[in-house]
Order: structure tokens, then C-alpha cells, then sequence
């Protein structure tokens, strides 16, 4: 007969505590560090993003130079943007995806971008990115529209600029059809113009006007695009497009002051020749800037125009025009 | 006796437990500090790219743009950024950098700040300068162009631009 059972002394219950105690600690630690590793590289992520954006700038051209930015794993892309201040500012920043498990992680740090105009969706997911970069003139160069999207797209019948745009830099993700029977189930159809003979309910977005002026509608709201803001107002959420639109219209603003200054600098130098008409005109432009949404644009291109005509006979020209 | 031998193994378990615990946490110290100085290393990489590649666009952006030819600064709207001296934080956003100087290298002029008044005998525009520590600057030789009143024709000259980047951005 034994009676003695299994002795559970004071040493077993003190190391089993203590190791549990430990042990939990060591996964916290493990955990929290591999959490932070992961923050880290998504910060990196964004930072080299920033600086994959910089060198799309084009030059004074007004050509697009399309491009692919592909991450290694499968990532998500949050684009955010804020009017306030004197430029605005967007911000970018990166997920990666966890390979255990469906679900996104946290994302990395948020980048800020003062200079650029960066119009997508709000959320972009995927392993591939397609980047279109555009100058934008009003009437002179105010800064460069990256549309960055993936994802595939249908555009079907597009105006004909468009269409001799796009094929010309056979930009990835974007195919040109004449009927909406030849997009595929997976694609964003976008439909040009009323008469496309397309029924409303194919299209995912619909673009009305022209080349260098109109309207896109998609999710029931419309936006208004000029001067070659087409490619951004078909690509772009439409809360960010109208963001954008106003940080455009801050920096053109900016510009008008600036230019108006040079007019004077360069006119007290030289005399009449050269850019004095331009000053009253500029200041006025500037006024006309302060705009609340992209419909508003439509008034500043007249006034841009005007502009443009009074400046591009001056001897000194005070821009370089565009397109 | 027995509690005595009993008493003596949990004080040495103890102890060999604490000597785990310290080893491990030092050794979480020494990898998270490699980790820091990693970072630091990598941000400034990343900073110094980004100046790199903002400084051979610099003259592209419509602030500085020249007219006549792409990668040409435009010194008449240089001045008129530089405005009285007192802008030097306000475009450090726009163009990413917590410094930058346009130096007029040749031909050689006066020295001093080029503000409105001081317009063209001057050698140097400081358009931004947020008094933050400066991180490694870059440089990159530009030609710097305006429009001369006299000769009523637009004239270059040698410069050169100075810039160093800005760091992470605070939330």
C-alpha cells in the first residue's frame, strides 16, 4: 500500500510560477519586436516610395512617363490628403501583408509629401502599382499629377487624345476597347461620352466632355477636371481628387503671386517690354484661385487664358508654356 | 536539516533563474540598440537619396524653373522667393529639405544676401533654413538664369546649389 502520492513541494510550485512567468515574458518580447520590425519596414517602405515619386517629376515636357512600382509581398497603399495651410499636403503611408493569416497589419508611418499631387483611391491593395505622372499648366507649369492605381481598367471608346496618349506609353493595367462586351468581368469599366451607346449601369465611371475639359462621375458623384486632369479625376477617389484639385489651385495661387513679383522685378529693370501688363492681371488670377471644388475651375481657365495670350508675345517670357 | 538542503536548491534555482532573465535581457538590449543604430544608418541613406534625387529635380519645380531651358534656375524668381530674408522655413516643406543655398559661383559678385534690395549685387540666396540640425549636405552645379534689363536679353551664369535633407516627419 502506498500512500505517499505525488509530493507537489514548495520548489515545483516556485519554478513552474516563475518559469511561466518567464516564459510569457519571452513571448511578449518576441512578439512586440517582431511587430516593431514589421512597423519599421513599412515605414522604409513608404520613405523609399516618397523617393521612387521624386525622380517621376517631369521635367519642363509635358510628356507622361508611365512606371511600376512592385512591392515584394502583396501591400496596401493608403493615400490621404489634406487641403489646410499654405500647399496642403498629402500623405502616404504602407501595409504589408502578414503571411499568417488574411488580415493586414498595422500600417507603417505616415510619409508627407508637400510638392506632389498624389491621386488614387484612398486604399490601394496589391503587389503591383502602375504610376501615370502628368505636368499640370494653368497656364504655367503648377506641378506634376502622379496617378498611381491598381488593378485593371477598361476604357472603352476613350476620347482621341486620350486614346493616342495611352497607346503611345502602353500603360500597364489599362486597356483601350471599342464595346463594353470586349472588357473583362475583372476590369473597371470606364465609358466616354453619352453617346458611347453604353448603358449607365455597365459603367463603373463615366466620362463626359472632352480632351482638355468635362466632367467624371463614379459611385453617383460627379467631379470636374480642365487642362489634362482627366487621367486624375477617372483614377482618383473622389474625396482625394477634390483635395487635390483645391492643393493645385493653393500652389497655382502661390505661383501667381510670384510671378506677378517677378513681373515687377524684371519691368522696373527693363521698362515696358516686359512683363509690367502681367502684374494686375496675375493679382486678380490670384484672387480667382481661392476655389472650393473642381467646378470652380472652369472660371480660372478663362482668366488663364486671358493670361497666357497677354504673356506669350512678351519678349521676356515669364514661363514656359506648356503642351 | 531537510528544510535547510530544501531551502538551499530554491535559492539556487532562483538564482539560476535570475541569471537567465539578466542574460536574455541583455541580450535584448545589445540586438534592440544594433537595431537602433541600423535604423539611424538606414534613415539617413534614405534622407541622403531623397536630397540626391530632389536636387537633380530642383530646377524643374515650378518655383525655381527657368523659361528658356530645363535644368536652368530661374535667379529672378529665386529672389523673389528669398523675398526681404525672412522666408527661409516656409518652402522647407515643399521642397523636402531643412537647408537650402543657391551660391552665384561665376562671374564672381559681392558678397551678401540676395534680397530685393541688395538684387543683383549679391552671391548667395538662402531659401530655406529651419535651423534644424543638418543632416549631410549634397551639392549640385546649376546654371542660373534672368533676364538682364541693360542688355534686354536673358543671361546665365555658374552656380551652384547646396541642400540637405529633412528628416522623418513628426506626426
Amino acid at each position: 500500500m502506498n500512500n505517499k502520492g505525488f509530493e507537489f513541494s514548495f520548489g515545483w510550485i516556485f519554478s513552474i510560477i516563475v518559469g511561466i512567468a518567464v516564459l510569457a515574458l519571452a513571448i511578449f518580447a518576441v512578439t512586440s519586436l517582431i511587430n516593431q520590425e514589421r512597423y519599421i519596414l513599412d515605414t522604409e517602405s513608404a520613405q523609399q516610395l516618397e523617393a521612387l515619386l521624386n525622380p517621376l517629376q517631369t521635367g519642363g515636357e509635358s510628356l507622361s512617363r508611365p512606371g511600376k512600382i512592385t512591392f515584394p509581398i502583396e501591400s496596401q497603399i493608403i493615400t490621404r490628403c489634406d487641403s489646410r495651410g499654405k500647399y496642403g499636403e498629402n500623405t502616404i503611408s504602407v501595409g504589408g501583408k502578414v503571411s499568417v493569416g488574411s488580415q493586414n497589419q498595422e500600417q507603417g508611418f505616415e510619409s508627407r509629401i508637400e510638392a506632389h499631387y498624389i491621386f488614387s483611391e484612398k486604399v490601394m491593395q496589391g503587389k503591383e502599382f502602375s504610376v501615370l505622372v502628368r505636368p499640370f499648366y494653368f497656364p504655367y507649369k503648377v506641378g506634376d499629377t502622379i496617378i498611381l492605381w491598381t488593378g485593371k481598367y477598361c476604357l472603352i471608346n476613350p476620347f482621341q487624345g486620350i486614346r493616342d496618349n495611352l497607346e503611345g506609353l502602353n500603360a500597364s493595367g489599362i486597356r483601350i476597347v471599342d464595346d463594353v462586351r470586349m472588357c473583362g468581368a475583372d476590369e473597371k469599366k470606364v465609358c466616354f461620352g453619352t453617346d458611347s451607346g453604353v448603358g449607365s449601369s455597365f459603367c463603373n465611371i463615366e466620362v463626359n466632355g472632352d480632351d482638355e475639359k468635362g466632367s467624371v462621375k463614379k459611385n453617383s458623384r460627379r467631379v470636374y477636371y480642365e487642362s489634362g486632369l482627366v487621367y486624375a479625376a477617372i483614377f482618383s477617389d473622389v474625396d482625394n481628387y477634390e483635395c487635390n484639385v483645391k492643393r493645385l489651385a493653393l500652389r497655382a495661387k502661390s505661383l501667381a503671386d510670384t510671378y506677378s513679383r517677378k513681373a515687377q522685378l524684371v519691368s522696373a529693370q527693363s521698362g515696358d517690354a516686359c512683363g509690367s501688363s502681367l502684374v494686375g492681371l496675375m493679382d486678380n488670377y490670384a484672387l480667382n484661385l481661392e476655389i472650393n471644388g473642381s467646378r470652380e475651375l472652369s472660371t480660372a481657365r478663362i482668366l488663364a487664358k486671358q493670361i497666357e495670350e497677354v504673356q506669350e508675345p512678351l519678349l521676356c517670357s515669364l514661363w514656359r508654356s506648356g503642351e | 536539516m531537510m528544510n535547510n538542503k530544501g531551502q538551499i536548491k530554491i535559492q539556487e534555482m532562483a538564482f539560476v533563474l535570475m541569471a537567465i532573465f539578466v542574460f536574455f535581457a541583455l541580450v535584448g538590449l545589445m540586438f534592440i540598440s544594433y537595431r537602433v543604430s541600423n535604423l539611424r544608418e538606414g534613415s539617413e541613406v534614405i534622407k541622403e537619396d531623397a536630397t540626391k534625387e530632389l536636387l537633380k529635380n530642383i530646377a524643374n519645380t515650378p518655383e525655381l524653373s527657368w523659361a528658356g531651358c530645363s535644368n536652368c534656375i530661374d535667379l529672378d524668381k529665386a529672389v523673389v522667393l528669398n523675398g526681404n530674408g525672412s522666408s527661409e522655413e516656409q518652402y522647407a516643406g515643399l521642397f523636402g529639405l531643412n537647408y537650402m543655398k543657391i551660391e552665384r559661383i561665376y562671374p564672381k559678385r559681392e558678397d551678401g544676401e540676395c534680397i530685393l534690395g541688395a538684387y543683383p549685387r549679391c552671391s548667395e540666396l538662402t531659401l530655406v533654413d529651419t535651423k534644424e540640425v543638418k543632416g549631410t549636405s549634397s551639392s549640385a552645379f546649376v546654371a542660373l538664369c534672368k533676364w538682364d534689363g541693360e542688355l534686354n536679353t536673358e543671361v546665365c551664369e555658374l552656380g551652384r546649389v547646396i541642400a540637405s535633407g529633412s528628416g522623418l516627419n513628426e506626426n
